[in-house]
């Protein structure tokens, strides 16, 4: 039974990868709160016009009362961007957790079981996996449709063959190793062996990759939003904002664009450096 | 508790008849010549209850493989498995898990055959809970007990222990704890102290002889130490191959080998205690095991090698002490003594 000090003793311990994961989980944990209390820390709501309607139609530089600027109809940008951090930490979490709990079971019965059924589920997935993630979330995301859940949906079709191919790839290892035979010798039944002793040793594994996967969909999930397909404007969406914004960039607006682009950058090192340094822990080698 | 337990059964409990096993390699998808070795090529024997039979003979022998057919951990090829008087030799895992609680496997390595995740009081206690013979609460009592039994004390220190916090001997003990719990009939150790520390290993033979004795456990010992043989077991079966070239009482079978296969291994351990004096030396290595003679499987290696030994393959046969031995011209009695001397 994990108990929570053994949980912090993890998090924190003087263990190897510690300074990546802390550093991680404080920029994920800023932007969590930045998503939960964003009607207090925001100055201004999403779609309120926020300057005297004389200077509203061009965007506004930086000043004192919006700290990166405005919109060409008066949004504030640093606004927009706490609101924004909702839709895509729940594009996010809802893709990641979605297509892990679809590709873990899958990958875990794959590999233990082998056969036909493991050779059908390889391929499948290995077809899906040739594709380029970011080509395939467009396409299922314009036959869904627009809305936030449906590019959670897109995103996870991504993202199952990721934590397929990993899990069975690991399954693979421990089935063959000497206490999955001892489970058997003792007469263990094999969903018991599966889930007590395959599942618990390939664990840490799923959280690499869960980390790897989030990191991924942030970047992909700005795609989409680019292309529309999360929320229409004017609902804010960091990677939409960075498109609107972009129209704007030749009359010298760069506020518009930079501040949404950074925040992104920031959220997916934050995932990232959470999946580094849990591989570092673990060791484990993953393959992109 | 009764406290005379003195009805002896004296029944066979295991019965295992012309056992093969063949491991097929290459010849994939880019061809290449499949290859057929035979790890296990007609193995037969009988134990008693309570009785313990070491498995001996060099490495790749095929006696953990044996070890593991017996178990049904590897599908045998061929030949039959019979257990207290029922074939299990064709029944599917589930027909099987009633059996699997009455005989049990000690590994030779402590280190890779424990769950690394897994608490070892919960290891422990996981067969009672899964066969169903008790609740969470009595398992881990009983566990408890365990722990103490092979002498991790106190218990309370090492039931949430996991595995990497142990030394090798200690995690030896947790495996032999969990393969005593469930109080089996038969058990396969597979050189359970080659990996342990020296110091060590006497207690953990002696735990193993303790369990032995109360439970009336009959046990294969699979070792290549003819000393520790010597120690554990009633009765030896010395492996060449694949095939048992020699099978009898281990006292009589190590003191007066009648295969020169035996007398060569008896003579090739080295002793502290007694000066070695001489080693009857046997020519090159064992044999390709893809690649069999003809004959004799020893016959390339034996100094005694005549020339019908290249084309007639011996069988087992009983000597004039009731022995078996797989030799068309077996040693003379009291020939190792007479050889030492001369």
């Amino acid at each position: 039974m994990p108990t929570i000090s053994g949980i912090t003793q993890q998090i924190f311990g003087r263990k190897p990868g510690r300074g990546l994961l802390l550093t991680g989980l404080a920029i994920i944990l800023a932007f969590v709160i930045l998503a939960v209390l964003a009607p207090w820390i925001a100055p201004y709501g999403p779609t309120e016009r926020s300057v005297p309607s004389s200077l509203a139609a061009s965007p506004q530089p930086p000043d004192r009362n919006h700290i990166m600027g405005t919109t060409e109809l008066g949004y504030d940008v640093f606004s927009r961007i706490v609101w924004g951090t909702r839709i895509v930490l729940y594009v996010v979490a809802f893709s990641a957790i979605l297509s892990m709990a679809i590709g873990v079971p899958l990958g875990l019965v794959s590999g233990f079981y082998g056969g036909k059924l493991d050779r059908i589920l390889s391929m499948v997935m290995d077809s899906i996996y040739a594709f380029p993630g970011i080509v395939l979330a467009l396409a299922v995301a314009s036959v869904l449709g627009p809305s936030p859940t449906n590019a959670a949906i897109s995103l996870s079709v991504v993202y199952v063959p990721t934590f397929f191919r990993m899990v069975r790839g690991q399954v693979l290892e421990v089935r063959e190793s000497l206490y999955v035979e001892a489970a058997e010798a003792l007469g263990y039944p094999n969903t018991h062996i599966m889930l007590y002793h395959v599942l618990p040793n390939v664990a840490p594994t799923i959280l690499v990759v869960f980390g790897l996967a989030a990191t991924d969909a942030i970047l992909t999930e700005a795609g989409l939003a680019f292309f529309g397909l999360t929320v229409s404007y004017p609902s804010p969406d960091w990677g939409l904002d960075l498109r609107v914004g972009l129209r704007y960039l030749d009359q010298g607006a760069w506020w518009a664009t930079l501040f949404p682009g950074i925040v992104i950058t920031l959220l997916a090192l934050g995932f990232a450096l959470v999946g580094e340094g849990l591989g570092e822990r673990y060791a484990i080698r993953t393959e992109r | 508790m009764p406290l005379v337990h003195e009805v002896i059964v004296v029944s066979v409990l295991l019965s295992v008849r012309g056992l093969k096993k063949y491991f097929v390699q290459g010849g994939g998808i880019l061809g290449g010549e499949k290859e057929v070795v035979k790890a296990v090529d007609g193995v037969s024997f009988d134990m008693k209850r309570g009785e313990t039979l070491a498995l001996v003979g060099e490495s790749g022998c095929g006696k953990t493989t044996t070890g593991r057919l017996v178990l049904r951990l590897l599908e045998p090829d061929d030949g039959e498995i019979i257990f207290d008087g029922v074939n299990i030799t064709h029944m599917s895992m589930k027909e099987l898990r009633p059996f699997r609680r009455r005989m049990q496997m000690i590994y030779q390595d402590p280190y890779a055959s424990l769950n690394p995740r897994k608490p070892i009081g919960e290891a422990i206690a996981e067969p009672l809970i899964v066969h169903g013979l008790a609740e969470k609460e009595e398992a881990k009592e009983q566990a408890m007990k365990m722990l103490e039994r092979v002498g991790l004390t106190p218990a309370e220190d090492f039931y949430d222990r996991i595995p990497s916090q142990l030394s090798g001997g200690q995690r030896q003990r947790v495996v032999i704890a969990r393969a005593m719990i469930l109080k089996p009939e038969f058990v396969v150790a597979d050189e359970p102290v080659s990996m342990i520390d020296v110091s060590m290993r006497a207690s953990i033979l002696e735990l193993l002889k303790g369990f032995q004795e109360e439970y009336g456990l009959a046990m294969i010992f699979i070792t290549h130490d003819l000393s520790v043989a010597r120690l554990v077991a009633d009765k030896i079966a010395v492996m060449y191959l694949g095939k048992i070239i020699e099978y009898g009482p281990v006292d009589k079978v190590l003191r007066d080998p009648r295969h020169p296969y035996t007398a060569a291994l008896a003579t090739a351990a080295p002793s502290i205690t007694m000066r070695r004096r001489k080693r009857l030396d046997i020519k090159g290595e064992i044999a390709d095991p893809r690649n069999l003679p003809l004959g004799c499987r020893f016959h390339p290696r034996c100094p005694y090698a005549k020339e019908d030994c290249a084309s007639k393959e011996p069988e087992l046969r009983e000597m004039d002490d009731g022995r078996l031995t797989a030799c068309h011209y077996p040693l003379e009695e009291g020939f190792l003594d007479h050889w030492l001397k001369g």
